[in-house]
């Protein structure tokens, strides 16, 4: 609890303190290493979150295919996965809308995962 | 009078954040249900939701503190996280300042429609009353930042994006309330989500166990859409050393210690990937030959 109010607070004042800065004196002070590092630590955290997110649909598989063969459980999960994440990329690209690929994602992969 | 348009401005804010909304939701519920797997209680997941609102973050916080991650760490790890957020506001407001140059004072309009060729094109008819500016309003004013401790809490990825979007059409119905009223029902709809999920419970979904692989997969499905929508290609170094540190850190310790240590390695090689493109980009720019 005192972790998700400590965030949530921190995660506020990222938000809102940056309005009180005004429109034009908001470039200077996020320019520099500084920028660089906040502009490139979400998509970082994001793709690290998401590799730890797929792990457990792949590696599995992977482990199979390098050993005595994967079972079906883990081909499953792992086709389902790869087919889910090309469907999230395709509707991304085509509508570019987050929830909407995600859901679609979501929807293939359930599908796949029903059918298989 | 001004009342009346407030209400009425945040009413079509609410109205924009359908899409949102619509999406939240079910992302929620499953946040809901995975917190309740994890063992959280509902109080504590609602709190989550209500506090935090930053759904990738949220489901981080699940992995450190499931995984044991000092609270410190994890303190650090989450807002290291959120700290892109910082830059949501100041991108907002630099749209708005910029499209303030299409703005004119109601008293000349049709001197402005006679002076500009492209007005039509920039001003739908259903946004003309909010491409003009308010008798007494000069362009200092804009963008207004009165109520921002309000809206600017509701400033997540999402809404951020839908916000820009507007912004970057140059479809000037932004107020103040509009964006208060996107960011309350996108608001609304994760923490009841969060809230339904957690009262339905870890089993919820265990007689349609599509529907429980389906909803496990939102996630992966969640955190590959936002990688898109912020990936731009000087963010490949960042992505690719961050994914590459996550692997030797989970493979060496743990997924949680894989995860901060990929953040933070990828966020150091955006800082010097960057170095090296202003230094390549240092003699053109400044016109040597």
């Amino acid at each position: 609890m005192v972790v998700c109010a400590v965030v949530g607070v921190g995660t506020y004042l990222f938000r809102y303190l940056p309005t009180r800065l005004g429109a034009g004196r908001t470039r200077g002070r996020f320019a520099g290493p500084l920028g660089a590092f906040l502009g490139s630590v979400g998509v970082a955290a994001v793709a690290a979150l998401l590799a730890a997110s797929l792990e457990p649909y792949l590696v599995p598989f992977a482990r199979g295919v390098i050993a005595a063969g994967p079972s079906p459980a883990e081909a499953r999960a792992a086709i389902a996965a790869v087919l889910g994440a090309l469907a999230t990329a395709a509707t991304f690209r085509w509508r570019k809308d987050v929830a909407v690929a995600t859901l679609t994602g979501a929807l293939v992969y359930g599908v796949t995962w029903w059918l298989t | 009078m001004e009342l009346r348009g407030s209400a009425a401005r945040f009413g079509r804010g609410l109205l924009a954040s359908t899409p949102v909304a619509l999406a939240y939701f079910p992302v929620a519920v499953s946040f809901g249900v995975a917190a309740a797997k994890a063992g959280f209680s509902l109080p504590e997941a609602a709190f989550m939701s209500i506090v935090i609102y930053a759904g990738a973050s949220q489901f981080l916080a699940f992995a450190l503190l499931a995984g044991g991650a000092p609270p410190a760490l994890a303190i650090v790890s989450l807002l290291a996280m959120n700290a892109r957020h910082l830059l949501y506001a100041p991108a907002l407001l630099e749209g708005l300042r910029r499209i303030a140059d299409f703005r004119a004072p109601r008293e000349t309009h049709a001197d402005v429609l006679a002076a500009s060729e492209t007005h039509a094109d920039l001003c739908a008819p259903s946004e003309t009353e909010t491409n003009f500016r308010a008798p007494g309003e000069t362009r200092a004013d804009w963008p207004p930042t009165r109520w921002s401790w309000l809206w600017a809490f509701g400033l997540t990825d999402e809404v951020f994006a839908s916000a820009l979007g507007r912004v970057a059409g140059r479809r000037l119905n932004w107020s103040e309330a509009w964006q208060t009223g996107l960011g309350l029902g996108a608001y609304l709809a994760w923490v009841g989500g969060t809230t339904l999920g957690a009262v339905l419970g870890a089993g919820a979904f265990e007689r349609w166990p599509a529907i429980d692989a389906a909803l496990g997969f939102l996630l992966p499905a969640l955190f590959l859409a936002l990688l898109l929508a912020m990936f731009e290609g000087r963010h490949l170094a960042a992505a690719v050393v961050a994914v590459a540190a996550f692997a030797l850190g989970s493979a060496l310790a743990s997924p949680s210690t894989g995860i901060l240590v990929g953040m933070l390695a990828g966020g150091l090689a955006g800082v010097l990937s960057s170095a090296r493109g202003e230094r390549s980009a240092g003699p053109s720019a400044g016109g040597a030959p």
